[in-house]
């Protein structure tokens, strides 16, 4: 078993060899906090890595947004000019939860701004778009009139700057570090503006979930004196 | 942080709006620091890894920061003005800010007195924040000040600024011993078990869970295959009823549709044969009608004529008697005249001469003229003309089959004409007149 223990941190070193430019990491044996934040922000860039930002009222990447569009109507008969009408629907408040947030950056930052390794800052994330906009037309023809109607609505969320400013930071002294059987490995930690942040790395090959675990953990027990109880 | 030559700055940091606005002050090294005479903040820029300045001298001129992998931040201002420079923390631990591409070196390093509380003039809040290079073990790139730049006019806001509070000290990993690694590998090592053995207690309940839908399903297929089976029983049983009684039915309509054709042809036939006898009943009686009528109407046109005869022949006694009259007339008027002459000539005149038509008024009815009446059917009708001079009461009477009908017109002018019509005449006809006025009675033919 140890051989394969230490083929973890082996792995977990010689990818952090083959993407970085420090010839001398391969070599080192025990791998730092240091290696593992890198780690970790390099393996963002190569499996899925979802973010999950838990507001006080337990919803996940909540946005809101407004709804809007108008409705053009063109009216006309088998005489005269077309009349054209534009009413805008009413604005109403909407909201959703966004499923699908990734995380492509992130570094090792505290709250503050100050470069640490017990700190993940997610600095940058993206999503599918969400906005929704939505077209429909109507006609309505009769011997000597017609009727046309073009609807356009718009769903319009708040971007994504929202999780990012201000940056929320995993604090590796307090996080919990869990993992899945389908491979994912997931740290969740207390946020800034967030009650809850979790980071789930989505990776399918159980070596690199190893891999993952082990960076996070080393994180963890690097930062936190009682992290060795949560295991 | 001071200068590290006596007669420069002296630097302070502190949060604005904590985690988002770093707020720099400057004072000369020899004032008392109780008013900054340059301020700057810092904030986060958008792009990672960036930082604005914004200086409260030039025109609130701004720098963007770009941090380096040395952790090193280089500044470059907006605009015309670039006047770049680059911050770090060096070597000693001192802040370091280099101009020209580093032929100018400015180095600070952390004043004593600034962990001490600090206060700034006019500030409410009697405490104040210790520089946060000095209350750190290492330098903090992040934290990088702005070149000291010549001073126009100290903002006034800024000395009402509160201080905030201290910011907590970095968090710095602590190196793991090789017992802590061991105990991460082992750590994983069970994760990865734990995993694998969830992945496979989930595959396993999974394949139960496939095991129990597929028995279900076999379940629900035998049971829906025994329904079909009972259904297509039930159905070829249904069938078989439906055929034997379909068979009943035929056969009893075919008997019911013999029977009802032969019904129907011995209606036929009934209807046939009633219909001749009705054709024959009809032929007769028509044939016994024609030849009653034919009877009738040789018996009608026999009284007719008889009538008429009689008529002729009392029309010809009439006349016979009528120039009987008018001989005996025409004699007793040459005798009147004889007379008169005879009294004219004596002187004596008298009243004779109206007896003749009073005496008897038939010699001025006409022989009744009897005929079919012109406008209405089965109607006779007997013609009279009054030819004297004096207007008579006329009485005409027909026979019918019920007996004589009999009217009479009173006053018939001179040469004027009247008929008596009945229905069902059988040809006699009785005529009496008198003259109008006259006390005689009319007479009847009974």
């Amino acid at each position: 078993m140890q051989s394969r223990l230490t083929g973890i941190r082996c792995a977990m070193l010689a990818a952090l060899s083959a993407c970085s430019s420090l010839p001398t990491r391969a070599a080192q044996s025990a791998p730092t906090a240091r290696d593992a934040q890198e780690y970790l922000a390099m393996m963002t860039k190569q499996v899925v890595t979802r973010v999950a930002f838990v507001d006080g009222a337990g919803r996940t990447n909540y946005v809101t947004g407004k709804y809007f569009g108008e409705v053009k109507t063109i009216k006309g008969g088998a005489f005269g000019k077309p009349k054209e009408t534009v009413a805008p629907l009413p604005e109403q408040p909407v909201e959703k939860q966004l499923a699908d947030v990734r995380a492509s950056v992130l570094e090792a930052i505290d709250a503050y701004g100050r470069p640490t390794a017990c700190a993940t800052r997610i600095t940058e994330v993206n999503a599918p778009l969400y906005d929704e906009d939505k077209s429909d037309s109507a006609s309505d023809n009769k011997a000597f009139s017609f009727k046309m109607t073009y609807t356009t609505e718009h769903w319009k969320y708040e971007p994504l700057a929202k999780f990012m400013t201000p940056a929320q930071v995993i604090d590796w002294s307090n996080a919990s570090i869990s993992r899945g059987y389908d491979g994912s490995v997931t740290v969740s930690s207390s946020g800034q503006s967030f009650a809850k942040l979790l980071v789930t790395y989505v990776a399918s090959d159980p070596d690199v979930a190893d891999q993952i675990e082990y960076a996070m953990k080393l994180l963890s027990m690097s930062c936190d004196n009682n992290a060795r109880s949560r295991f | 942080m001071s200068h590290v030559d006596p007669t420069g700055f002296r630097l302070r940091w502190r949060w604005e709006a904590p985690g988002a606005v770093l707020l720099e002050e400057w004072y000369r090294d020899d004032t008392d620091l109780d008013k900054p005479i340059y301020t700057a903040t810092y904030r986060l820029g958008a792009e990672p890894g960036t930082i604005i300045l914004k200086s409260s001298a030039m025109m609130g001129k701004e720098w963007v920061g770009t941090l380096a992998d040395d952790g090193s931040v280089s500044f470059v201002g907006k605009g015309m003005l670039k006047m770049a420079y680059t911050v770090r923390i060096d070597e000693q631990g001192m802040y370091e800010m280099a101009y020209s591409k580093g032929r100018t070196i400015l180095k600070y390093a952390a004043a004593a007195e600034t962990a001490t509380p600090i206060t700034v003039a006019d500030t409410s809040s009697a405490t104040s924040t210790p520089p946060v290079a000095a209350s750190t073990s290492k330098p903090v790139a992040t934290t990088a000040p702005t070149a000291p730049v010549p001073i126009e006019k100290p903002p006034s806001a800024l000395a009402k600024q509160q201080a905030s509070p201290p910011l907590p000290p970095v968090k710095l990993p602590r190196r793991l011993s090789q017992q802590d690694l061991d105990y991460i590998d082992f750590s994983v090592h069970q994760s990865h078990a734990r995993s694998i053995e969830q992945a496979r207690q989930a595959l396993l309940a999974q394949q139960e869970a496939e095991r129990k839908f597929q028995l279900e399903w076999q379940a629900q297929k035998a049971e829906y295959a025994r329904i079909e089976a009972e259904n297509a029983a039930a159905d070829a049983e249904f069938e078989a009823e439906r055929a034997q009684r379909a068979a009943a039915w035929q056969q009893a309509r075919d008997a019911s549709e013999q029977a009802l054709a032969a019904s129907t042809q011995r209606l036929n036939d009934t209807v046939s044969r009633v219909q001749a006898q009705q054709a024959d009943a009809q032929a007769r009686q028509r044939a016994q009608a024609d030849a009653l009528a034919q009877v009738e109407r040789q018996r009608q046109v026999e009284l007719i004529r008889q009538a008429n005869q009689r008529q002729d022949e009392e029309a010809a006694r009439l006349a016979a008697q009528r120039q009987l009259y008018e001989q005996q007339r025409a004699d007793a008027q040459v005798a009147e005249n004889a007379r008169l002459q005879q009294q004219r000539s004596s002187g004596n005149g008298g009243g004779a001469g109206r007896a003749s038509t009073d005496t008897d008024a038939n010699r001025c009815v006409s022989g009744a003229n009897v005929r079919e009446n012109d406008t209405t059917m089965g109607n006779t009708a007997a013609y009279v003309s009054n030819g004297c001079g004096t207007p008579i009461d006329v009485k005409i009477c027909l026979m019918t089959d019920s007996g004589w009908k009999c009217g009479v017109t009173w006053g018939l002018a001179s040469q004027g004409s009247w008929s008596f019509s009945a229905f069902h005449a059988t040809g006699a006809v009785f005529v009496d007149a008198k003259v109008a006025g006259s006390n005689k009675s009319l007479a009847s033919p009974n």
